[in-house]
């Protein structure tokens, strides 16, 4: 059976997608058939199911992952695109991978649980061992620099720490002779991600520097105190990732120590800028490649119209479907019943959406 | 013209359309897991019954193998076009976010090209139903089946030129968005027809590409692959095809054409509400009454009422939903025209005889209209 794996035989991929075979059915026909097999198999898509699930913090939670054939690896550092199907929706998220590449193929994700997600609970209270996501080919350009330098500073904050922990977790089993200055903070000794493994690693190695602020006990990373760890680096580079206020300060610190192109950053998909609605949004329309505004309570269709751009468009009262456009991230609300869409990806209606934030479409 | 809508005031229709919106938002809420689950499940139906259809027509040989290949088939075909195909391209599951799904990508097992159907279907036909002169569903522009729209001599013939339409009608449907006669016959100063003649040519190759396809799917590769049956095969996918088209075609009908159900005029859409535009399709459309597996094999359209209210909605929740129509309907005295399947037809064919006369010789059919006020 596994030789009739299309996700690992490039021969059968092809065999099954050659267009004359396009009467029988169209390759997302196949690949749901393919499922009914394995719901790993695919055409296409990199299907991963879950192997292991652990529980890292009360609300943080590593799922162990064997993706199919069609996965190309990763570097320590990068992220994947996951996408789960919750509620009959699927959604789709970042996340970084949080263990270096393996021979063995397994991947880790460790997702910390935010109230009022979707997915963020789903992954810490929901998925079951056996269950499959669907992921992207890993991408990033936050990975380890070659050749190694002497010395790297890497910061992280809460769940900030999962592509650094990757970093460090692959320069331990390395051996590499690179001195590590790994500064997080937590809220608590509680809420602190791979306390175990970080304590061991440092008890472990002469190379790892391990500086831990829990703010419960000795306050936060202040401005003095990022000033002080950018004066320590020196030119060395610095990986930070974090929330954004984390990383702001982070940036000024090196900025003000003249160190800024040493400092590596990985954001997270938390929108900088809270949703505002009542106040005119930047819209981006990605294949036309326009940028226009959007006024407050103004539908994106007479917006985009406004800018220029000829959407199609039917009955411009949210009955056709044919202004259907994707919104590929921002937060827009349904002028008809207040209903907000802030998904990324998301399909809408343009003759009746509104902007509440900056809005990329796919126009 | 008066309307059996014409008793409730402003404020009345505006009620009824802040209730009626109310109803989507309650549904909307509801989506979730077991919608997700009906339409794959219908999905994998469909898919089922075409790859039995298809077998027994490839490998059979006896007649009883035939005639059971081609019902499988015609199943799958119409389970496809219709709770599958019409449902997926009014966006009812995009919320899935599913490639699969998705109204803006999906394409059907019928000659139609699946935009142009958005088009003259999604938005001309749910947006300006029953209006004379903008929606050109009303009779499919061959047949007369109002008091109201123009008699032609050419409608003498409509007993027959509907069995004919209702037999090809799936290439109907192909054409419809093209407008083929009014291009072809219209004078140089009709404007819209000279809108429609500038995107002729790309409709029509669209057209030429989607039908060729299709015709090459059931007349060619099918019957090619099992080459010794292929005389059968081309039969039964033609029978399958025809058992479709009238099913469809039937259904259709039903949902605007019988007996009660109201049109409307340009004038009507003046000034036209919220409110104003769900009570057009309340009085514009009838449903067909009968069992779950019936209501699946009309693609919920037996529920014709609550999909010109809801037409983004899953259509499955139409049987759900329906009570709540009803009961709006009985509150404000507003007609919720329902029947049996026999009752629907029978008055649609009706109207089809009796409007192939001229309007001097017939006279308004029934009690449903108020006298004029």
């Amino acid at each position: 059976m596994p030789l009739l794996n299309p996700s690992r035989s490039a021969a059968i991929r092809e065999l099954l997608a050659t267009p004359w075979l396009r009467p029988l059915g169209d390759p997302l026909a196949i690949d749901d058939l393919l499922g009914l097999v394995d719901p790993t198999w695919s055409l296409s898509a990199v299907r991963a199911r879950v192997v292991d699930a652990i529980r890292e913090t009360a609300d943080a939670r590593t799922l162990v992952l064997r993706p199919n054939g069609l996965w190309r690896g990763h570097r320590s550092g990068q992220h994947v695109s996951v996408e789960v199907e919750i509620g009959g929706r699927r959604l789709t998220r970042s996340f970084s991978l949080s263990a270096p590449p393996r021979s063995d193929g397994l991947v880790r994700i460790t997702v910390k649980r935010h109230d009022g997600g979707k997915v963020s609970p789903w992954w810490n209270e929901v998925a079951a061992v056996g269950d499959v996501v669907t992921l992207s080919q890993a991408s990033g350009s936050f990975v380890l620099p070659t050749p190694l330098p002497p010395r790297i500073v890497m910061l992280s904050a809460g769940s900030g720490i999962t592509p650094l922990m990757a970093m460090l977790r692959e320069l331990h089993a390395s051996g590499a002779f690179c001195q590590v200055v790994f500064v997080h903070c937590a809220h608590s000794r509680a809420d602190l991600i791979f306390a175990d493994e970080l304590e061991r690693v440092a008890r472990e190695s002469v190379h790892v520097d391990l500086r831990l602020f829990l703010s419960n006990e000795y306050g936060r990373l202040g401005p003095r105190r990022f000033a002080r760890l950018a004066a320590e680096a020196g030119d060395s580079p610095a990986f930070v990732c974090g929330p954004a206020a984390f990383m702001q300060g982070a940036r000024r610190a090196w900025q003000d120590a003249g160190l800024g192109a040493g400092l590596h950053f990985e954001h997270f998909g938390v929108p900088l800028r809270k949703p505002q609605p009542g106040c005119s949004s930047v819209v981006h329309a990605e294949r036309s490649g326009k940028t226009f505004v959007a006024l407050p309570g103004q539908s994106l269709l007479e917006a985009a119209e406004a800018a220029g751009l000829r959407p199609p468009h039917g009955c411009r009262a949210g009955v056709c479907h044919t202004c259907k456009c994707r919104k590929i991230s921002g937060v827009v609300e349904d002028l008809r019943d207040g209903r907000i869409a802030e998904e990324p990806g998301e399909m809408i209606q343009l003759c009746i959406s509104t902007a509440h934030s900056a809005v990329t479409l796919e126009l | 013209m008066t309307h059996p809508a014409s008793h409730l005031s402003t404020a009345e229709i505006d009620a009824i359309g802040r209730q009626l919106d109310a109803l989507r938002e309650e549904t909307l809420a509801q989506l979730g897991t077991s919608d997700a689950r009906h339409i794959r499940r219908i999905v994998r139906l469909a898919r089922g019954s075409a790859i039995a259809g298809r077998t027994l027509l490839a490998f059979g040989f006896t007649p009883v193998s035939f005639g059971l290949g081609v019902l499988a088939l015609s199943a799958a075909k119409i389970l496809e076009n219709m709770e599958i195909g019409h449902n997926v391209l009014h966006a009812q599951y995009d919320w899935m976010n599913d490639p699969a799904l998705n109204s803006q990508t999906y394409e059907w097992d019928i000659v139609c090209d699946a935009s142009q159907w958005r088009h003259y279907h999604n938005y001309e036909h749910h947006t300006f139903t029953n209006v004379l002169g903008k929606d050109r569903d009303v009779g499919y522009g061959i047949i007369r089946v109002s008091q109201e729209q123009y008699w032609r001599p050419r409608h003498l013939a409509q007993p027959f030129s509907n069995l004919l339409l209702s037999l090809l009608f799936q290439w109907g449907v192909g054409l419809h968005d093209m407008d083929p006669v009014r291009v072809l016959t219209s004078s140089r100063d009709d404007e819209e027809a000279a809108a429609r003649r500038a995107e002729f040519p790309a409709k029509w190759r669209q057209f030429l590409r989607k039908a060729g396809r299709q015709l090459f799917k059931d007349y060619v590769f099918f019957p090619l692959l099992t080459p010794w049956n292929a005389p059968r095969v081309l039969l039964g996918n033609l029978a399958a095809n025809v058992i479709r088209n009238v099913w469809t075609n039937v259904i259709i009908f039903c949902g605007h054409f019988p007996e009660g159900t109201q049109v409307f005029t340009l004038r009507d859409l003046d000034g036209e509400t919220r409110g104003g535009w769900y009570l057009r399709q309340l009085q514009g459309s009838a449903n067909i009454e009968g069992g779950s597996w019936f209501h699946l094999m009309t693609g919920h359209l037996s529920h014709q009422i609550e999909h010109h209210l809801f037409p983004d909605l899953p259509a499955w929740r139409y049987p759900q939903i329906a009570p709540r129509v009803r009961e709006l309907c009985d509150r404000y005295a507003l007609p919720y025209n329902t029947g049996s399947f026999l009752e629907q037809y029978g008055s649609v064919l009706a109207r089809i005889f009796r409007f192939s006369l001229p309007a001097a010789w017939t006279t308004p059919l029934g009690p449903a209209r108020p006298a004029q006020a």
